[in-house]
């Protein structure tokens, strides 16, 4: 995915300290889960392990040790555990109608990912994909706690339409989503149309089969993107309509990409509408 | 002659990336792209309708063949399921448009240059109008120039808008004519003809 090894553990613990944030916890201790050869170069691992120990510590949570193992492929990853009062817990099932959707991250670091392997993804774009990936949803989470949510989920292999099928079906609503209004990271669009398309997004497409309904207007591309699995993806946040504002307002001021996104409606035939 | 690239066993973007170097290696002819699943197949479909060649697939056993025509052998205007080609015009000229007002000097006497410059082209119908930087809000609604750009593309002109200039004019809901494209379709498209650069 990347070629930086200090970057990709960045991103690892990244992704594996967001599903805390999404469920509106704090990270508090994190454990290093590591697969290695042991002919490739040692200084790879510990430059591994040193971007995941400066991401947790960021997070400020403790990465209190873990365990490794020899395998034919370097793999890493982190098992986080966090803090969150019984009652102020998020999931994803607690979406109602009338809410608003807001997503925080630009969606494409599937498509990015794909095209960085065929080397066609220029350095503006991958860079870009490398910042949102290996960026903690930590300030969205807070700024989650302070505002007050309905529900939240964080948008990684399933892709956005994936991840937001998942609210709708646990809240039992449909939702509405403006494809318009979708935050996408510069250039995917180009890559999608030269079929950059990662394997993950047909399988998300075919999954959520006649749930989701497109509007003719939604391209082919933009479907693509919307399927797109994410790697490290940001949240997907359900908001009674009068807390929007304050919440968008203290997102920009953490300097948070986001977005409002679509509506919560109640349960009809679609999971999921598309304009 | 006939090209074949087999993809059999490869994940992707591979079998994109193989097809687009085969196809770069020719000016015009056939290459067969042979994949083993339906993502492969897909995206090399894809990627091949966008770069504007001949596309026609058929399932062999497991597998896809996917027989792509580039440049010459291109048969115009057959009309068959999954075919785009866009450009159908006889001429081999390429516009690269690369502002809004035609020359340097007053912007007013520019715009109404740009404007006449389309109406004196649509005679001809070149075969590619490529719009980028401020060019591309000459695609845009609200410009006179186009009443004249869409007559060029009903007459087979293919019309590209850079997608990075509409984003950076924060204007890409405002296209009204042509395609969004990108800067490697762009340089094909200025590879496959004559180009005249319209600064």
């Amino acid at each position: 995915m990347v070629d930086d090894p200090y970057t990709f553990g960045q991103i690892a613990a990244a992704n594996a300290l967001s599903d805390v944030f999404a469920m509106g916890g704090k990270p508090v201790l994190a454990l290093n889960i590591v697969c290695f050869p042991n002919c490739l170069d040692i200084q790879i691992l510990k430059e591994i392990l040193h971007g995941g120990a400066d991401k947790v510590k960021e997070a400020k949570a403790v990465t209190a040790g873990g365990h490794s193992v020899e395998d034919d492929e370097p793999k890493y990853g982190l098992a986080v555990t966090g803090l969150v009062h019984p009652n102020d817990i998020l999931t994803n099932a607690d979406a109602k109608p009338g809410d608003i959707l807001v997503l925080t991250k630009p969606l494409g670091t599937g498509i990015i990912n794909t095209a960085i392997k065929g080397e066609l993804a220029n350095t503006e774009t991958a860079d870009m994909a490398i910042k949102y990936m290996s960026q903690l949803n930590d300030k969205a989470g807070k700024t989650m706690k302070q505002v007050g949510v309905n529900a939240c989920t964080d948008i990684t292999g399933f892709g956005f339409l994936g991840h937001a099928a998942e609210m709708a079906k646990a809240s039992n609503v449909s939702l509405e989503l403006w494809s318009n209004k979708c935050p996408v990271i510069e250039g995917v669009i180009e890559l999608a149309q030269m079929g950059m398309i990662p394997a993950g997004a047909y399988n998300n497409r075919k999954y959520l089969g006649a749930g989701v309904v497109f509007d003719d207007a939604v391209s082919r591309e933009m479907q693509d993107v919307m399927y797109d699995p994410q790697t490290s993806g940001g949240l997907l946040i359900s908001v009674s309509p009068d807390k929007v504002d304050p919440l968008m307002k203290r997102l920009e001021g953490y300097q948070v990409t986001a977005a409002v996104v679509g509506c919560v409606k109640s349960k009809h035939e679609q999971l999921i509408e598309v304009r | 002659m006939e090209k074949e690239v087999n993809n059999c066993g490869l994940a992707c973007p591979q079998p994109v990336i193989n097809t687009k170097k085969a196809l770069d290696e020719i000016n015009s002819g056939v290459v067969v792209s042979i994949v083993d699943n339906e993502v492969a197949k897909e995206n090399v479909t894809r990627f091949v309708q966008n770069a504007g060649h001949q596309v026609d697939v058929k399932k062999s056993n497991d597998n896809y063949m996917i027989t792509i025509t580039k440049g010459e052998g291109q048969q115009v205007n057959k009309s068959k399921d999954n075919i785009t080609i866009t450009n159908t015009t006889q001429s081999n000229i390429v516009y690269l448009i690369t502002t809004d007002a035609l020359g340097q000097g007053s912007p007013d006497l520019g715009y109404t240059l740009m404007k006449s410059f389309f109406t004196a082209i649509k005679e001809t119908a070149p075969a590619i109008l490529i719009f980028m930087n401020t060019g591309v809000k000459l695609a845009c609604k609200d410009y006179k120039t186009i009443e004249d750009l869409m007559e060029l593309q009903e007459k087979g002109t293919e019309i590209l808008a850079c997608g990075t200039c509409l984003d950076y004019y924060k204007i890409r809901e405002n296209l009204a004519v042509g395609k969004i494209s990108n800067m490697f379709e762009i340089v094909n498209a200025m590879e496959s003809g004559k180009v005249i650069t319209v600064p």
